[in-house]
């Protein structure tokens, strides 16, 4: 791993359009945070680590479902319908 | 037709040209990358995401567009070019349901949909960040409700 000490204000660039700026640096020791702020294209998504550890658990809990009332099922026949299965079109 | 014995649903025969593709499969389940779909005949809202590799994985897919008309996850343009979309519109935007022995506390995660494309029939559980998305959304009030008493 990389490590570098930045001061407030202070940036880190990734590569070519990626910038990760320390705003602001509160309290010390264990209960130290860190503000940031992120730069980034659109298609680059920033995630706190928290949510895919969320997730991933969420799909174990999920993959471990018993729905006996929904469990009569049948192949779903011919084209899916975006329209009735996917949320409507916006803008 | 192919044909895969499942822990749940017993023998269910599929076209082979119908399977999903989750190149990197999903969270936690990253190594099992193809699955069908099997449509719940108690209740449109549903529908299983079953796994072709392994028989015991299936997934309950629960439909937010009718109780969550304002429902609309972020899908930024690195998720479309790795699904071969150019919008949402030829998408199905479906999230995993997660049903306790009590029905009455299901959930679905909101926070992180699966999206497919119907035509090239590739699949992605999208994960937002949007705070405001919750891993475990209620869905107890709306669709379970009078399905299963």
């Amino acid at each position: 791993m990389l490590v570098l000490t930045r001061k407030v204000e202070e940036s880190v660039l990734i590569g070519d359009n990626i910038e990760v700026k320390v705003l602001q640096v509160k309290g010390s020791g264990k209960h130290a945070s860190v503000r940031l702020g992120i730069v980034a294209p659109e298609g680059i998504r920033v995630l706190r680590r928290e949510v895919l550890i969320e997730t991933t658990e969420e799909n174990r809990r999920a993959a471990r479902s018993i729905a006996p009332e929904l469990s009569d099922v049948e192949p779903a026949q011919g084209a899916i319908s975006p329209g009735k299965a996917g949320p409507e079109r916006r803008n | 037709m192919h044909m895969v014995r499942t822990s749940r649903f017993g023998e269910v025969r599929y076209d082979p040209g119908r399977v999903i593709k989750f190149e990197r499969g999903i969270l936690g389940f990253e190594s099992t990358n193809q699955y069908i779909l099997l449509n719940c005949k108690a209740c449109d809202q549903f529908k299983w995401l079953q796994s072709i590799e392994d028989p015991t994985l299936a997934f309950l897919l629960y439909n937010p567009s009718t109780d969550f008309p304002d429902y609309w996850p972020p899908v930024n343009s690195k998720d479309l070019e790795e699904l071969d979309l150019r919008g949402l519109e030829s998408a199905i935007v479906m999230c995993i349901a997660t049903v306790p022995g009590d029905p009455s506390f299901a959930t679905a995660n909101f926070q992180a949909p699966l999206v497919i494309n119907v035509a090239s029939r590739l699949g992605k559980q999208v994960v937002t960040g949007l705070p405001s998305y919750k891993t475990r959304q209620a869905i107890f009030h709306t669709a379970l409700e009078m399905k299963t008493g």
